[in-house]
């Protein structure tokens, strides 16, 4: 009796010790891959039946600043499309602070300078798109600081995964 | 005994087997434990390892791509490289940038996995006698809809993880510690307890070995209510039930002697009447009618053989009523062996072997009586010539009767001190009263000396009596 209970006991304790340590182990799930690369930065313009359409500039996916600063600097887009989030030849990097879920973007122009409201929408989702494809969360929204005039947002963009 | 024989006699014991039983169990328990626990904290230790590692190199690379031009270059793939530190390697279709010996560890099956999943893979592999870990991870692109795939950037970095491998050395180290701390613990706890189980068991033996040397009224305590209170309460209920039984004996014994003493003096004073009375009639035997002579003196013969027997009857039960006592006193044996024979006409037909003198201190009438009985049975029932032989040394006087009739039998020779034993059955009427052998064996008792039957070689029955030269002494 005693001999079972004490061979039931060392079978157990050798099958914990077994369970631990370092040794080789098979291939094991390691949770979530790397992302952000993308073929270029994602740039927001507006089509001739007032649609936003994405345009790619350069060879990387880059950061939110040289994104806005790309849309910003961008005065003739291409045939067929037209910005409407105003210019301005933006030299120093742009304030970018991300508090919780919300992206603050400080730009160089006044709100006045963003002639209609999907002038917003192209700012908000150049800002979201790159921060989604650097594996940023879909709920995230951006909040749009203006040197003179009440800030937009924060909000989504319409054409942008609102997780 | 063999030294082997005696270890394991020495641990077949309770006590042993109690402590050793208590003692495996109880360190069984501390090590299954304190193993159990290194065990998991060893586990989260290594998933915790794992998990950081996978998380930092995840952060790394996310945190440089969108610095990346896509598709690489060799140059974007060695800067990208040189970032996640380390042994690494990375690949991207033909191209690969790989630095540090380690990448040697990169398994086929990591590599197929890695290639296959959307998600960071892992795997142990050991190197040289340390662990190591290696992550495989898949860079993905991320699409404005949301969906993820495979760029076709691979990166695979190599981490030595042996100072976890020591955490858990450690861990086990101190378990064993514990473990080991339990000993002592139990050795102590087990003594105690089989202090307690053992008392009683002991109790039972030391009151048994009483009982067993006649002491009926050893009894146990019986505590509390368990296995050993029950056997205790039986246990004596058996030692009371074996004290009625042999007190009920003894009293009955008791009856029966005191019955034959009273008889055997109540037969005494009619039976000296009746003695003197058969010898006038045999004084007057030669003046009867001729036929009228056999009568008489059978009838005086038989009167003084009653007399014998209740003059033996007498003595017999005053040994056994313990009244018999022992009056030592100086005696030279040989003289005090001659005078027997001389008194009883026996010197022409017993041999004397002596030395010239041999003092002792002996009672002289019980001396005397049992020279007689042993001397009196050989000539009666052996064959002459009959020899007694005495010898003596400091401690001890030895009396040996010889005869050369037949010899004894050993049945005979086992029952020859018994009361009324009679070796030849067809023989019912003996000439002695059947107790002669069975007094002499108490004389010889009762001097703290020892006899035995038995034949002697070339010669027929020899009685040897061993008694102690200084009897009376410390009395």
């Amino acid at each position: 009796m005693i001999r079972r209970v004490l061979g039931a006991a060392l079978t157990a304790a050798a099958l914990a010790l077994a369970g631990c340590g370092v040794g080789p182990s098979g291939v094991l799930g390691g949770g979530q891959a790397p992302t952000g690369l993308a073929p270029g930065t994602p740039v927001y313009f507006v089509d001739d039946e007032g649609g936003l359409v994405v345009q790619r500039r350069g060879d990387r996916l880059s950061t939110i600043g040289q994104a806005m600063k790309m849309l910003l600097t961008t005065t003739s887009p291409g045939p067929g499309l037209r910005s409407y989030a105003g210019t301005s030849q933006v030299a120093l990097e742009l304030p970018i602070a991300t508090s919780g879920d919300v992206i603050t973007v400080g730009l160089p122009i006044d709100r006045a300078d963003v002639r209609r409201e999907i002038g917003l929408d192209q700012l908000a989702c150049t800002a979201l798109a790159v921060h989604q494809q650097s594996g940023g969360s879909p709920a995230t929204r951006v909040r749009l600081d203006f040197l003179h005039g009440p800030a937009a947002g924060p909000r989504h963009c319409p054409v942008l995964p609102q997780g | 005994m063999t030294p082997v024989a005696r270890v394991t006699s020495v641990l077949g014991g309770l006590r042993p087997r109690l402590i050793l039983a208590f003692v495996a169990v109880a360190v069984t328990g501390a090590a299954a434990a304190a193993w159990a626990s290194a065990a998991s904290a060893g586990t989260a230790l290594v998933e915790e390892t794992q998990s950081r590692i996978a998380g930092e190199i995840e952060r790394t690379v996310t945190a440089t791509a969108p610095s990346m031009p896509y598709p690489p270059g060799q140059a974007a793939l060695d800067r990208l490289r040189t970032t996640i530190g380390g042994s690494a390697l990375v690949t991207y279709g033909a191209l690969r940038s790989a630095n540090g010996p380690a990448v040697d560890l990169v398994t086929p099956a990591l590599r197929s996995a890695t290639g296959r999943t959307e998600q960071l893979v892992l795997q142990r592999v050991e190197s040289g006698g340390r662990p190591w870990l290696v992550i495989g991870a898949p860079v993905l692109v991320t699409d404005l809809s949301g969906a993820q795939r495979p760029s076709g950037v691979e990166i695979y970095a190599v981490r030595d993880i042996s100072r976890v491998q020591q955490q858990i050395d450690a861990l086990t180290a101190n378990a064993s510690r514990t473990s080991a701390l339990a000993l002592p613990i139990a050795v102590l706890l087990a003594l105690l307890a089989a202090r307690g189980v053992l008392r009683p068991v002991r109790e039972l033996r030391t009151t048994a070995r009483r009982l067993g040397s006649g002491d009926l009224g050893a009894r146990l305590r019986p505590r509390g209510t368990d296995e050993l209170a029950e056997l205790a309460e039986t246990f004596n209920e058996t030692a009371a039930s074996l004290e009625r039984s042999v007190g009920e004996l003894a009293r009955l014994e008791a009856d029966a002697r005191r019955f034959v003493a009273d008889v055997s003096h109540e037969l005494r004073t009619p039976l000296t009447t009746l003695t003197a009375v058969a010898e006038v009639l045999e004084a007057e035997v030669e003046q009867m009618p001729r036929d009228a002579r056999e009568p008489a003196r059978l009838a005086v013969a038989e009167t003084r053989k009653l007399a014998r027997l209740v003059e033996d009857l007498i003595e017999v039960s005053r040994f056994d009523a313990g009244a018999a006592t022992l009056r030592p006193e100086e005696v030279e044996v040989r003289a005090a062996v001659h005078d027997c024979l001389r008194a009883r006409g026996w010197l022409g037909e017993v041999e004397l072997d002596a030395p010239a003198e041999l003092g002792a201190l002996l009672d002289r009438r019980r001396l005397d009586v049992i020279t007689a009985n042993l001397v009196g049975n050989a000539l009666r029932h052996g064959a002459p010539p009959v020899v007694v032989r005495l010898r003596g040394d400091d401690e001890r006087v030895y009396l040996e009767v010889i005869d050369h009739g037949p010899g004894l039998a050993d049945d005979v020779a086992r029952h020859v001190f018994d009361r009324f034993y009679k070796a030849d059955t067809a023989r019912t009427r003996s000439e002695g009263s059947g107790l002669g052998m069975a007094i002499t064996a108490e004389n010889v008792k009762l001097h703290g000396g020892t006899i035995s039957a038995g034949t002697a070689e070339g010669a027929g029955a020899r009685f040897a009596v061993s008694l102690p030269r200084w009897a009376g002494e410390g009395r």
